[in-house]
């Protein structure tokens, strides 16, 4: 009796999956049959989010940066960065062609009945795209070009002031800062340059600790979180755009089964403890719908949980979680589809190239951008196809609280998969350590009392 | 002290009741003379045009005229104490100045549009309503067509097929403002249409009152259609008063502020959705 008060007490048990679906269910119930209490329980996760989001750009730039210097020292670095880079555009490629089939599969925007066309109507009137009002004679009206040009996403890589990046929470200027100075400080001389990546290091095992606390808060946090969304959510929504909502869930349950397999395949073991490893990064994402909130958490699965190379994982995941926005570029190239069918222009070969590469340059771009601006990014695909963006953009917005947690998932869990294919596992790094250690030692004697000495 | 009061009303009361009469009639000596003309014939009479022009004056389901300009005149005429009278026998607005220039009216409220030329004739008050000119344009042709350049900067230099009713002002403002665009003429507003659904036009150039209540009619349109407003081609709509009757357009100006009547497009197609189905030509 006493044991079972004491494991109680540990607090263990919030930790177990059973605990986290506890809140997700008890968190779409009180939602759904009880919306009145969601707007108490909404600042509580608010709270939530806020403190893991407090975490993100501490973890991204100490991560980064720390890891990077260490792959730098051991030689492995060049090694990883072309295989990520392979595996990233791979499944970028991969996830596009996923919703362009998915589109042409489904068909989630042809052939619509009346009455559907009718109830996105509403949408696009209440969304504000139905009219638009402009200055004819002067042109201060401020509707000047949306124009997306890569120049200037390139532009806006390189900070010009680090520490207003850092309260913008700009984090593609972020990440290109961390990886300077983690190329910086891996390639300074190792007495000084060990110190700096030490003391990033310890910043980030503090900010992991402090993520790990937060878990046990998960099952509370995303009760209250989920509690504000679901009430939040209109049936109407649903109807309208029930095609594009169900064919874009599919593909990402695809996606879904192919990163458990592709994990499970890498990894080994059994499938239940892969679950059970990568449930909370999977949670979080789903909870937050924020991609970089679930950070820290998928890099201590990753690294802790699944057993991979702790360098590469803390360098890997930021870099496929920034830069391969996965989710983002299946739903672009889906919502390409989709819109030329709502307007009933056939695609042809050109217009799925088109689509494939638009939809992943746009995605790439939306590491930068948040909210409204993400959905915006669209244009950059429907421009060159010569279709309307306005209208459909103000459809999208509509459903996107029902959509963003399977995109966050998706981009998320598609980079877990990704580190899992480019890294190497912790125990192999070690071996070969190991082996580089003897061999050093075998061919340098007097270098034992130094070894010893550090 | 409460007796006191009472004992004072008791007394107070039937004189007031008594000389309620003759301070009407005091009042009506008392005002400025063009209102003390309309008060002493007991009538308001209102100058509108032969044809209806929903919302703002129509003949409504039982048969009456019913409307914008209709209810606003009714209610000037309640606040001045008389009837309301209508004379609806000009045939286009002009000739709706004329009346009232002729003194067959006092003043006229059928959605006329306040021009210098009219202004030379006639006084005018605040405006009750401001319409726009707008364009509803063929949402796919539109991206066809605009390529990367920005939507008011294309719209600017708007060129393709541009349809408009023949006969109308719009195809001189047309001339004007889209020299580079193709002007197709259409006889009837139904074709015109079709012909955008279509894509055969890139856009329809028409008033936003026209425009707007398209997309209200036909709920598939906003995915395939689009309103794009002009906000400065204001065309204020405003109540004549003829022009030896300053005082009445003082009166009547008050009166717009202090109901604070200001129409809109939108305002308006939400009063009377009814004309939405009414498929005017």
């Amino acid at each position: 009796m006493k044991r079972i008060w004491l494991r109680f007490l540990s607090g263990a048990w919030l930790l177990s999956p059973w605990a986290v679906l506890g809140g997700i269910v008890s968190g779409m119930g009180i939602g759904r049959y009880y919306s009145e209490i969601a707007p108490v329980l909404a600042p509580y996760g608010d709270m939530y989010l806020a403190l893991l989001k407090m975490c993100i750009l501490p973890v991204l730039l100490s991560a980064v940066a720390s890891s990077l210097a260490n792959l730098l020292r051991s030689h492995s670095s060049a090694h990883y960065l072309q295989r990520m880079i392979l595996v990233l555009l791979g499944s970028m490629v991969f996830l596009s062609m996923t919703g362009l089939i998915g589109g042409i599969v489904g068909q989630p925007g042809s052939a619509l009945p009346d009455d559907t066309r009718q109830m996105m109507t509403h949408l696009i009137k209440a969304g504000g795209a139905a009219d638009l009002e402009m200055n004819f004679y002067s042109d201060d009206d401020g509707i000047g070009a949306s124009g997306f040009s890569l120049l200037k996403f390139l532009s806006g890589i390189v900070p010009n002031n680090i520490f207003s990046s850092l309260s913008d929470s700009r984090n593609l200027q972020v990440l290109f800062f961390a990886v300077l100075i983690g190329l910086a400080a891996g390639s300074i001389s190792s007495g000084p340059g060990a110190h700096f990546i030490n003391l990033l290091e310890s910043f980030y095992l503090a900010f992991a600790k402090i993520i790990r606390w937060a878990m046990y808060l998960l099952p509370f946090g995303l009760c209250c979180l989920l509690a504000a969304q679901v009430s939040q959510l209109g049936a109407g929504l649903l109807e309208a755009m029930a095609g594009f909502i169900i064919v874009f869930f599919a593909c990402c349950a695809f996606i879904f089964v192919v990163n458990t397999v592709l994990i499970w395949y890498r990894t080994g073991g059994s499938l239940w403890r892969i679950v059970l490893k990568i449930k909370d990064p999977v949670m979080v994402a789903l909870g937050t719908r924020s991609s970089l909130a679930s950070l820290p958490c998928a890099i201590d699965a990753m690294s802790t949980g699944l057993g991979y190379d702790k360098s590469a994982t803390r360098f890997l995941l930021p870099l496929g979680i920034t830069v391969g926005r996965f989710g983002n570029v299946l739903y672009f190239s889906l919502a390409a589809v989709f819109v030329a069918q709502l307007y009933e222009v056939p695609l042809d070969l050109q217009a799925c190239g088109i689509i494939i590469a638009g939809s992943i340059l746009a995605g790439m771009a939306t590491s930068g951008a948040t909210g409204v601006l993400t959905l915006a990014m669209l244009s950059f695909i429907l421009e060159p196809l010569h279709l309307p963006v306005e209208a459909a953009l103000a459809l999208f917005m509509a459903i996107d609280p029902i959509v963003d947690p399977a995109r966050t998932l998706t981009i998320v869990y598609s980079s877990c998969t990704a580190t899992a294919l480019v890294a190497k596992k912790q125990s192999e790094v070690d071996d070969e350590r190991e082996k580089e250690k003897i061999a050093s030692i075998a061919s340098h004697p007097e270098n034992v009392a130094l070894n010893g000495q550090a | 002290m409460l007796k006191k009061m009472l004992l004072f009303w008791g007394f107070a009361m039937p004189l007031l009741c008594f000389s309620e009469p003759d301070q009407e009639k005091n009042d009506i000596l008392m005002s400025h003379p063009e209102i003390r003309r309309i008060t002493e014939r007991g009538r308001l009479i209102v100058a509108l045009t032969k044809d209806d022009h929903p919302p703002f004056f129509m003949i409504g389901r039982n048969g009456r005229l019913c409307g914008v300009d209709v209810e606003l005149a009714r209610t000037i005429a309640k606040e001045l104490g008389v009837d309301v009278e209508f004379n609806r026998q000009s045939e286009s607005f002009d000739m709706v100045v004329s009346t009232l220039a002729s003194g067959k009216a006092d003043i006229a409220i059928s959605k006329l549009s306040c021009t210098l030329e009219r202004a030379k004739r006639v006084l005018y008050t605040t405006p009750y309503a401001v319409l726009h000119k707008g364009l509803l344009v063929n949402r796919l042709e539109l991206a066809r067509k605009r390529g990367s350049r920005g939507m008011s900067e294309f719209i600017r230099h708007l060129s393709g097929n541009l349809g408009f009713l023949a006969g109308t002002s719009y195809e001189k403002f047309a001339e004007k403002m889209f020299p580079n665009a193709k002007l197709i003429p259409f006889s009837d507003w139904q074709s015109t249409l079709d012909a955008l659904r279509k894509g055969e036009l890139l856009a329809v150039f028409r008033d936003e009152l026209e425009l707007k209540r398209v997309l209200r009619a036909d709920p598939d349109d906003s995915i395939t259609l689009q309103c794009v407003i002009f906000k400065d081609t204001e065309d204020p709509i405003a109540i004549a008063v003829a022009s030896d009757s300053p005082h009445l357009r003082d009166w009547l100006n008050l009166f717009l502020a202090t109901r604070k009547i200001h129409w809109t497009v939108d305002t308006l197609l939400d009063k009377y959705p009814e004309v939405r189905t009414q498929n005017a030509k």
